[in-house]
């Protein structure tokens, strides 16, 4: 008995696997998650449907990476190597189906879960503020070992890869499709037609431009490696923070080979899970995860804020407080005294928020306040 | 005719804000018509009792909203969170959009329908919009059928420069299009026909801006909410003041709608400016319910019409006709505020307020009233200092008569203005004691 996957075919042929991972509120990529994932795959392989469409059936998203829990439990390296090698062969077994295959993302699609969508031969992401995709993994001391150094390369290039690896950032939908990460995003209410047109009518795959394949020859790395660990001596020391300058280091030697660049993945990834920044920043992790959720316990979650004080540092706490979605007010002795304060919220969330339509909402959320109005009832900040 | 009201409730008005009314200056200014509306009506919800989702509706007037403020009444209720689920709606009445929406909200009151309501008018004048005429939407039409280089090439030959006259939509709106007059000429029609002075009209452009500049050294103008622009800058006050307006330099200016004989210049004429004024109207219930502070009460309404080439004189008809209803004389009235959209229309109607023959063959009443003090009328100045953004104005004047009742501890206004098209509208509000 599959207790994580569900698999239907439906009337035009095309088998739909949906991930309902048991006893969570999120999908991740557990082993035993992945072992009924081979099941599947074995199934897929034989039954040869015309297409197959990946999808979640959990609300908060596709699916959120990998096990991290794993990762502490003292698999020791040579455990987590073989760990990895096992995905890499059932990622390539994927990629290797003879059949249109799809992955429906929607909400978080971070680290093991972007690996597991890429092996498949086309994305489509939901278009709407939810939908979060990228590579966690530098934040917890490693780098994506289930093929996604090897496929996000292929897929959008070496520069914008390597930048999406190593800053750790999430990016939306848009900014995904604009990337070639994702092949096409649409409204919740065309998502499903759209995944189905998609396998029906499969077009050829992204591939990025003649500039990005010149990046990941062996010249094109050697002039792009040391501007990019340049660049990240700037943010973080090696001796403390091995996993980026690793990844660097990772993609220069090996790029150009997905042969090579899968086993030094293997190789690389397993040694830094088991060193100490690593599981320190797993430690780290975990002590968030309870953080966060002991303020879930708190239920405070306030819709308005008042602000009192338009100097720089008021005025850009009324304004992030807006651009998450507050209703804010702020107040100054007069009027003179909150146009600056305006003028950087306007700024951040240009900035931020980029289209018109969100930068007015936000704008009507920040309300000047010199008489005070908004002080009755507010949780104050001063 | 008091039995009128008996079946009725009454409707009070709780509260009211606008902004400052900013001149235009030739380019689009640093605001939409809905957003003055949200700056006008933000800090009025911020400081009610109730939440915003509380409103039964929101009414706003607007004459030309802009192209992405379809429904405008709608996006002003939906960016001042009043929530999804509280309708709103848009009118149109020439310059009296903003009172319209104070009436339509008072008869949703009065018969029971709501409790609270917000209402009023706003424009952007500024950015009313330069189209392109029809006979170059219709050759742009061709050139988008035109398949091949041949046929754009036979398209090009057709153009031709009345193709690219382009249509202002703020002249063209200030035109009747029934009689062919521009508003300045209808007021030249009735300073020939009452024989009213360019001097005459100078010195009440005059008397307006000192009053309004004296109005905002006294800090009498706590209605208005300061605004607030992306890029930094402040509006608090009136900004087409002029303080040290003289009619010496007045006389100096040429006639704009009657060249180049006329009276009517940009000096004795209303200006061209953005702004918007919101209004809290409450019935009994709502007053109670949420303990609201009382401004006074929208007592009647009268909407009266006559000559589009004459429709300056609305006012003499509108104010009339309720005064009439309500049996009330010149006297009973402690405050007055008749919009200044002419010098020399503001001056016929006191003329004809006065005049039994025009009251008798024209607006229908046996008798004529007597004079309306000077000290009485537009006492904080009027759309010739303050500026007149046609959908807004109707609220403001009603707005700042409520004020100047309450600090003139008065009893009974009258709020009236005259409308493009020929129409006059009139509003009797009552300070609540």
């Amino acid at each position: 008995m599959n207790k994580h996957w569900r698999m239907h075919t439906d009337h035009l042929g095309i088998a739909w696997l949906h991930f309902d991972h048991a006893d969570s509120s999120l999908n991740i990529l557990s082993v035993s998650a992945l072992t009924q994932l081979e099941e599947k795959v074995a199934e897929l392989e034989t039954e040869r449907p015309r297409g197959l469409i990946l999808l979640s059936d959990k609300k908060a998203g596709f699916i959120a990476g990998a096990d991290v829990n794993r990762f502490r439990e003292g698999m020791g390296q040579s455990g987590a190597e073989q760990h990895i090698l096992q995905v890499h062969e059932l990622f390539a077994r994927i990629e290797q189906l003879p059949f249109p295959t799809l992955a429906l993302i929607h909400g978080y699609c971070l680290g093991g879960g972007l690996e597991l969508a890429l092996s498949c031969r086309y994305r489509l992401a939901r278009d709407d503020d939810s939908t979060r995709l990228g590579f966690p993994e530098v934040r917890l001391g490693i780098f994506p070992g289930y093929g996604g150094t090897v496929r996000s390369i292929q897929r959008i290039g070496a520069l914008p890869a390597m930048k999406l690896m190593l800053s750790g950032r999430s990016i939306d939908a848009r900014q995904a499709k604009k990337l070639g990460l994702v092949d096409q995003t649409a409204p919740q209410r065309q998502l499903l037609a759209t995944a189905v047109a998609m396998i029906e009518h499969p077009r050829p795959l992204f591939t990025p431009g003649w500039l990005q394949s010149l990046a990941d020859t062996g010249p094109g790395r050697a002039l792009i490696a040391p501007m990019l660990t340049r660049k990240t001596t700037r943010h973080v020391r090696a001796d403390h923070y091995p996993a980026p300058f690793a990844l660097i280091d990772h993609w220069r030697k090996h790029g150009g080979s997905s042969h090579a660049l899968y086993r030094s993945e293997a190789e690389t990834v397993s040694r830094l899970l088991v060193g100490e920044t690593a599981q320190n920043l797993i430690r780290v992790f975990f002590l968030q995860e309870r953080l966060k959720a002991l303020g879930a316990q708190q239920n405070f979650t306030p819709e308005r804020v008042h602000v009192v004080g338009g100097g720089i540092m008021g005025g850009d706490i009324a304004a992030w407080c807006a651009l998450k979605g507050l209703k804010v007010t702020l107040q100054d002795r007069e009027a003179k005294f909150l146009t600056r304060a305006v003028a950087r919220a306007h700024q951040l969330f240009s900035r931020k928020l980029k289209q018109p339509r969100l930068i007015r909402d936000a704008m009507d959320r920040l309300m000047p306040d010199p008489n005070g109005y908004g002080v009755t009832s507010e949780s104050s900040i001063s | 005719m008091q039995t009128r009201e008996s079946s009725s409730k009454p409707v009070y008005i709780v509260d009211g804000s606008r902004t400052p009314f900013l001149k235009a200056r030739g380019t689009p200014g640093p605001f939409h018509a809905s957003d003055l509306a949200v700056a006008a009506g933000r800090p009025l919800l911020a400081r009610q009792p109730f939440p915003a989702d509380a409103l039964d509706e929101v009414i706003l007037g607007c004459i030309g909203p802009g192209p992405d403020e379809t429904n405008i009444g709608r996006i002003l209720a939906l960016r001042l969170g009043c929530g999804e689920r509280v309708p709103a709606w848009t009118v149109q009445r020439n310059c009296a959009s903003g009172m319209q929406a104070l009436d339509s909200a008072a008869l949703d009151i009065a018969s029971g329908r709501a409790n609270l309501v917000l209402a009023g008018g706003t424009e952007a004048m500024s950015h009313h919009p330069v189209m392109l005429n029809e006979t170059m939407v219709a050759w742009l039409a061709e050139w988008n059928q035109a398949r091949n280089w041949g046929a754009r090439s036979r398209q090009l030959t057709r153009l031709r420069a009345r193709h690219l006259n382009l249509v202002f939509a703020l002249m063209r709106g200030l035109t009747d299009p029934l009689v062919g007059l521009s508003m300045g000429q209808t007021a030249e029609k009735l300073a020939w026909r009452f024989a009213i002075s360019r001097d005459e009209m100078d010195r009440f452009a005059v008397i307006s801006h000192q009053r309004l500049a004296e109005a905002q050294g006294a800090s009498r103008l706590g209605e208005i909410e300061p605004l607030y622009s992306s890029d930094g800058q402040l509006f608090e006050a009136d900004d087409g003041v002029r303080p040290d307006s003289r009619i010496d330099k007045l006389a100096q200016l040429k006639p704009v709608f009657d060249r180049p004989v006329g009276q009517v210049t940009a000096g004795n004429s209303a200006q061209i400016t953005d702004g918007a004024a919101l209004l809290l109207l409450a019935s009994e219930q709502a007053v109670e319910e949420y303990d609201l502070p009382l401004l006074g009460r929208l007592v009647d309404t009268q909407w009266s019409a006559l000559d589009p080439s004459q429709m300056g004189l609305g006012p003499v008809h509108a104010m009339g006709q309720l005064m009439e209803r309500w049996n009330l004389s010149t006297e009973d009235i402690d405050y007055w505020e008749i919009n200044e959209a002419f010098a020399a229309q503001v001056l016929a109607c006191l003329s004809a307020w006065q005049d039994v023959d025009y009251m008798q063959s024209e607006v229908g009443l046996d008798r004529a009233f007597s004079p309306i003090p000077e000290e009485r009328l537009n006492v904080d100045g009027g759309a010739i200092s303050i500026g007149h953004p046609v959908g807004a104005t109707g609220a403001r004047l009603v707005l700042h008569l409520l004020h100047v009742l309450r600090q003139g501890n008065a009893d009974k206004g009258i709020a009236s203005l005259c409308i493009g098209g020929g129409q006059g509208g009139a509003m009797l509000l009552e300070l609540v004691k």
